[in-house]
């Protein structure tokens, strides 16, 4: 069993200029065998998270509890969780063998042969038998990562640590190693909590994402929904890129009907929007995701007029970073769209696909709508049932 | 074929030049120091390793009379000189081994964030800046008579009191002291630049891989610190095997022969016996020992 909970941790340092709140009364439960990622920008407290629950930090105040068991006060020997650090921290003067023999040595009375063993399974299944006798600076990054994580592995704890354990990868890499670190913790079902910085991982990996800015908790959700539904504007900005375009808007209800104003349009407002908004003062800020820009005619309806400053072309999609009132923003379209900077483009806001925020708290007062489900769910409908008519014949 | 010729020639004049303005900067830089090694160094070894063949006074030295191995068969059966080579290595040994485990002790009390630490580590280094002459003549002065410190304390306690370097059996003693209070701040000074050197995510690591303190000094301090470690000791098993001044100064070899080492002895042969072929004889085997120990320097330089 790996149930681990974080309950209202708090850490504060004590610096020259006062007290630092690096965490702040943070909550989270973390089921067996769930990989749980913390993101957030660098100093919101997802490593500081991560050592008070491996206890290299001991935290100011709240618990950390493992299967029930409290053990916050307990030292990391006697925790059963194992952690791979983003500089690897392999022991130089150790082969790979006895990096990953150490913990085996130093935690349990195993004979010999049996660390030998699993020590020898470990690497296998990592694709390192080779790699055992050679030391650290043998070893290039990658391979140096995955006897990071033999050494964590081996252990077999209740807990994996991971923090920021792809940083010091070339992007290639990188992501090569994010899948298959993710099919490892699948196949050994270890609860693992897993920092980093990058929201591609967080994205990726996770099977829920705590987002974390300034050691307070945004948001905990499985990724789809921190990205279709992030409760505050945070969040919003931090998850999905090109980050979500927002714009400071006020509310004016003194025409025909409710209106979103923006020094570089106006923007009609639907009844159940305004319904969801109503009531929360009269300053917002209305957020896209720059995939949900599409292009429009001038005579739509709320349609924006806009020119286009750079455009970047990746193949399959084109970045085109647009100016409206002197402001920058980003829309994402097809790649095979040829679009010359400068020209006057028109675009508009699907109504199914804003967000709105209250512009004080930050508070999401209107998300887009659920993505359907049912598409995806029709179409693994048909392909069984071909399959199941094609065994049939 | 007159051209040709000339123009081989000017081929091998540029090859020449070309070989000199590489190199002549290098010569440059190289030649004054090996002239003054050659000169200084050099010439002296050399001379006394001739002069421990011949039975020289230093009162008359143009006088040279060969003796072949004469020299080194009266110092087998010399009872002062094995007892200066027995001192020496003692010295050596005790001094060195305990210099080496207090300036570990020191090295890891300095890591710890211990108040003061910072300014510790600039003021210890006066200890080994300071010249022997100083040093020597605070001890003296601590252990005087009368009015040493020292003295005034064991006084006050209702213990004897008497001058401490003038009395057998802690006159040797003494002087290890003094190799270690000059001494231990240098080791704590480069043992702590090795061990500040391991990353801390190592000691992270193997505090969640179940090791306590001592396994973590054990396994990860230890193996770490052991290179620098290696070259302290060898530098200084040479320093306090020659060393001259630190005895000489504060007993110079007494009482009765207590504290006699094998430079001491060498100065006393050459200088005050004004046995010259004798004295030599000595500093070739003192040569010998200490060329043994070069060996082990330079063979663990090549290891990194």
């Amino acid at each position: 069993m790996g149930e681990l909970e974080i309950q209202n941790l708090t850490k504060v340092f004590q610096d020259d200029g006062g007290d630092i709140i690096a965490v702040d009364d943070l909550d989270i439960e973390i089921k067996d065998g769930e990989l749980i990622v913390l993101v957030g920008p660098s100093g919101c407290g997802k490593s500081t998270t991560l050592r008070c629950v491996g206890g290299l930090e001991s935290p100011t105040d709240g618990d950390i509890v493992l299967d029930g068991t409290a053990v916050t006060d307990q030292k990391p020997k006697k925790r059963d969780m194992a952690m791979v650090f983003q500089s690897y921290a392999l022991y130089p003067h150790m082969t790979s063998r006895e990096n990953m023999e150490f913990g085996l040595k130093m935690a349990t009375d195993l004979p010999k042969d049996e660390i030998r063993s699993r020590v020898e399974d470990t690497a296998e299944m990592l694709g390192i038998p080779e790699l055992l006798e050679k030391k650290p600076e043998e070893l290039s990054g990658g391979q140096q990562q995955r006897v990071a994580l033999g050494r964590a592995i081996v252990r077999e704890p209740e807990v994996f640590l991971m923090d920021e354990p792809l940083s010091n990868l070339d992007a290639k890499l990188r992501t090569e190693m994010r899948t298959e670190l993710q099919k490892l913790q699948q196949d050994l079902g270890v609860t693992t909590l897993y920092v980093t910085h990058d929201q591609t991982e967080a994205m990726t990996m996770s099977d829920r994402i705590v987002v974390l800015n300034d050691g307070e908790l945004q948001q905990i959700g499985t990724p789809l929904e921190c990205y279709h539904e992030p409760e505050n504007k945070f969040v919003a900005g931090f998850i999905g890129s090109p980050s979500m375009n927002f714009f400071d808007v006020e509310l004016d209800t003194s025409g025909d009907g409710p209106t979103l104003v923006h020094e570089g349009f106006k923007y009609d407002l639907q009844e159940e929007v305004y319904a969801d908004i109503k009531g929360h003062g009269e300053r917002f800020t209305l957020g896209i995701r720059p995939e949900d820009i599409k292009l429009a005619t001038a005579d739509e309806h709320n349609a924006v007029t806009t020119t286009v400053e750079v455009t970047e072309p990746l193949g399959e999609v084109t970045y085109v970073y647009l100016e409206i009132a002197d402001q920058q923003y980003t829309a994402t379209l097809e790649g095979d769209m040829v679009i010359e900077t400068g020209r006057t483009l028109t675009i508009r806001f699907p109504k199914d696909r804003i967000h709105v925020f209250d512009a004080e708290t930050g508070e999401a007062l209107r998300n887009r709508s659920r993505p359907d489900d049912e598409d995806i769910e029709s179409l693994t409908g048909l392909q069984s049932a071909d399959s199941a008519q094609a065994s049939v014949e | 074929m007159a051209t040709q010729t000339e123009s081989r020639f000017s081929r091998y004049r540029e090859v020449f030049l070309s070989f000199l303005s590489d190199t002549w900067i290098g010569y440059a830089f190289v030649i004054p120091a090996t002239i003054i090694l050659a000169v200084i160094i050099g010439y002296p070894t050399l001379r006394g390793l001739y002069l421990a063949f011949f039975e020289v006074s230093l009162l008359n030295p143009e006088q040279m009379n060969f003796v072949g191995l004469e020299n080194f068969a009266a110092l087998a059966s010399d009872p002062i000189f094995k007892q200066a080579l027995w001192h020496t290595v003692l010295l050596t040994a005790l001094a060195v081994s305990l210099q080496y485990l207090l300036g570990l002790g020191l090295a890891l009390a300095l890591k710890e964030k211990v108040p003061g630490a910072g300014i510790f580590r600039s003021l210890s280094m006066v200890t080994w800046v300071m010249p022997v002459i100083v040093m020597v003549i605070i001890f003296r002065f601590m252990v005087q008579n009368g009015f040493g410190p020292i003295n005034i304390l064991l006084d006050s306690l209702g213990m004897p009191t008497t001058y401490w370097f003038g009395e057998p059996g802690v006159a040797f003693p003494l002087i290890i002291v003094m190799h270690i209070w000059r001494n231990v701040p240098f080791y704590a000074i480069s043992l702590l630049a090795a061990m500040q050197s391991i990353p801390k995510e190592q000691y992270e690591a193997a505090r969640l891989d179940s090791a306590g303190p001592l396994q973590r000094f054990r396994h990860i301090t230890l193996p770490q610190i052991s290179y620098v470690s290696m070259i302290m000791i060898v530098l200084h098993v040479t320093f306090t095997f020659k060393n001259f001044d630190i005895v000489y100064l504060s007993t110079g070899g007494g009482p009765l022969g207590n504290t006699e080492v094998l430079a001491t002895y060498v100065y006393k042969q050459a200088f005050e016996q004004y046995a010259l072929g004798m004295g030599a004889s000595i500093g070739v085997v003192m040569l010998i020992l200490m060329l043994a120990f070069t060996v082990i320097y330079v063979k663990l330089e090549e290891v990194d």
